[in-house]
């Protein structure tokens, strides 16, 4: 609607179209690099603003956005409403679990096993997918995670008793020593280990996996993944396989969710039963429909918004003048975070359900337009 | 034998409340298309409600349940007028995510109001049990299922007989159709959130009664209507009931028998395998595909 046409075939499958968004790439890729470097400064910013909290609530989101992006591809993309997305966490979190901290591997292997058993658990969990849509295969959906629960409780317990699961912090390879910030420590090993470090490993992690769904939803497979969510009977028509595409989308996402399952708990370092109740289930859908369904985009600003607005609403309460003054919201801190928390959430999808990216695409498009826009 | 016999018992009570549950959810899904996710913490609300009017203030259970049941109704109706009623014809996903967001600020208001401590449930209409063939039955539960049903039968009844029941039939039939008769849909929608949160409040003061506990972990039943109104199919009313029934006393049943953790897990197993077998549920009207 910005007036620009595409006009060939290769101009519409560039992954950077127009010139500002260049820019916009530019700068995020720049504000990414410099973030970390930022928060290491020792700095009192004013009002207290709270760096450090920030760079946690950075990380977790990163870790987020893996698993974001990968829901939005079997929901806002191929639209298989599916709610086994914390099954798949707890699956990455005891692939991780088993394979890492009892038998002691590394995370470099950790990572494409937990990948492959996401891809096979995910395809068999897709075949309800063939048989009901829509809101059935919502609830056939809930009966995986609630196995799933059961399984992860069972694990715990077996593996490493009545406490939580703990996972050592990854290290690096020696013949990578050379790469630029990797200092050994004395014992000649490089530990993963706290925010700054973490952030570079969730930094390449997330990047990745976005430009490989963004390929995905380029290429033949993803142009598939559309036309079944559009309509699986007419897709089937103009030759789609169906049954391999809708098993695909569930492989291919589960894969990444169990991913998210292992970087999570690699960065957190420990994880207990009561680490994945349903309702992450449900965060996780808040971060796709706020941010914006259907959109890469979206997933990333969801994940951003979903973990940044506790600490900004903790900011505001604990050193922003007025707001500091009120008694009932220092009495009642996490049940007020709480409440803003779903009343923003109602207030986003009433008066825009397409999320934060549709705010921004109609931003943009009012400048676009300018001095004729509505 | 005596074991099955307890548990069938106690399932009967749980199966009530169920159905009371599904009840409500089907009857909002069926009138507006809204999954309701709030619907446990609604049935959550009004059990706190019962810890305030039949526990603190000690009023009678009849004026208490009223209270409550009336309260949630107008709930019901302010919160279509307030919010639901822009949803309207939005995309599916994000209709569901605003009962989520209502769910969240559900449970912060009973947080600042309540705390997080759990309470005891409440003993207010008897605590006596009396015995059949071996297996102790608390009075309380008899009074739970007669209730329930009561609460059912009047409630078809209603759909069946007055006036708003056949705008609501009509309205869930053909949408274009009864509105060219002359029926508001908003007010039916209205009303059915409206009747669909009162069968909530309902449940909730019920289930009060019947839980070990009452604290946040109790919208979890909420979630639980899901088998029951899928095994009757989500668009009968009569199925939602039969539907609550049969899951409860096969959950109580073999959770009573392999351990309670594995509650869950056979609730929606069963609910699995019937949608392998019937897609659409037990009396689900089957859905046409059209290319």
């Amino acid at each position: 609607m910005s007036g620009k046409y595409r006009t060939a075939y290769k101009q519409d499958m560039a992954l950077v179209k127009t010139a500002p968004q260049r820019w916009v790439a530019g700068a995020v890729a720049l504000i990414a690099v410099a973030a970390p470097f930022i928060f290491e400064i020792d700095w009192t910013p004013p009002l207290g603003f709270p760096w450090a909290t920030w760079f946690t609530a950075i990380n977790l989101s990163l870790v987020a956005i893996v698993g974001a992006a990968a829901f939005n591809l079997l929901l806002g993309y191929t639209h298989q409403v599916s709610v086994a997305h914390a099954a798949f966490l707890m699956l990455g979190t005891m692939t991780a679990a088993y394979f890492g901290s009892v038998m002691g591997l590394s995370v470099w292997v950790v990572i494409p096993i937990s990948m492959v058993a996401g891809a096979v658990v995910g395809a068999i969990v897709g075949l309800p997918a063939l048989r009901f849509r829509g809101l059935y295969l919502l609830i056939a959906t809930f009966g995986v995670h609630f196995f799933a629960f059961l399984a992860f409780k069972k694990f715990n317990v077996r593996y490493f008793g009545f406490v939580p699961m703990r996972f050592d912090p990854p290290t690096i390879p020696s013949w990578l020593h050379w790469l630029p910030f990797v200092n050994p420590d004395d014992n000649g090993e490089f530990l993963i280990k706290g925010n700054f470090r973490f952030y570079w490993l969730l930094l390449i992690a997330a990047s990745l996996s976005i430009l490989f769904m963004v390929n995905i939803i380029r290429s033949r497979e993803g142009r598939a993944f559309m036309a079944v969510a559009e309509h699986d009977v007419s897709a089937a028509l103009i030759g789609i396989n169906v049954t391999k595409t809708k098993l695909l989308a569930f492989a291919v996402s589960s894969a990444f969710v169990s991913l998210t399952g292992v970087l999570g708990s690699y960065y957190v370092r420990a994880r207990g039963e009561d680490s994945f109740p349903f309702s992450v289930v449900l965060f996780y859908a808040i971060m796709i429909i706020v941010g914006g369904l259907g959109s890469m985009k979206g997933a990333v600003l969801g994940s951003l918004f979903f973990y940044m607005a506790p600490v900004f609403f903790d900011w505001a309460r604990a050193d922003f003048p007025i707001i500091k003054e009120i008694q009932f919201l220092q009495d009642f801190q996490n049940e007020t975070n709480l409440a803003i928390f779903g009343i923003l959430i109602i207030v986003v999808l009433v008066l825009r359900p397409s999320g934060i990216a549709g705010i921004w695409t109609s931003i943009r498009d009012y400048a676009a337009k300018w001095p004729f826009s509505r | 034998m005596e074991k099955f016999l307890q548990l069938m018992l106690s399932g009967w009570a749980l199966g009530a409340i169920y159905a009371i549950v599904a009840l409500g959810f089907v009857l909002v899904f069926k009138a507006t298309s809204v999954l309701n996710f709030a619907h446990g913490s609604f049935l959550m609300l009004a059990a706190y409600m019962a810890t305030t009017f039949l526990v603190v203030l000690d009023y009678p259970f009849i004026v208490g349940i009223t209270i409550i049941a009336v309260s949630l109704a107008l709930l019901g109706v302010v919160l279509h007028y307030s919010i639901m009623q822009w949803m309207v014809g939005k995309p599916f996903f994000a209709v569901v995510l605003v009962t989520v967001g209502m769910e969240i600020v559900i449970r912060a208001v009973l947080l600042v109001l309540y705390g997080p401590l759990e309470r005891g449930k409440i003993q207010k209409l008897t605590t006596g049990t009396f015995d059949v063939g071996g297996a102790v039955v608390p009075t309380v539960n008899v009074i739970i299922f007669i209730a329930a049903i009561a609460v059912m039968v009047a409630f078809l009844m209603f759909f069946r007989m007055s006036r708003m029941g056949l705008h609501m039939r009509a309205v869930a039939e053909n949408l274009e159709a009864a509105t060219a008769m002359g029926i508001n849909p908003n007010t039916v929608y209205a009303s059915a959130w409206g009747i669909g949160l009162l069968l909530a409040g309902i449940g909730g003061v019920l289930y009060a009664h019947f839980t070990a506990s009452i604290d946040l972990n109790l919208s979890v039943i909420g979630l639980r209507a899901f088998p029951a109104a899928i095994l009757g199919g989500l668009d009968s009313i009569g199925g939602a009931i039969l539907g609550g029934m049969v899951v409860a006393l096969i959950e109580n049943i073999g959770s009573g028998y392999i351990g309670g953790e594995w509650r869950d897990v056979i609730a929606f197993g069963i609910m699995f395998l019937v949608l392998l077998w019937r897609p659409s549920g037990l009396f689900g009207t089957k859905e046409l595909i059209r290319v």
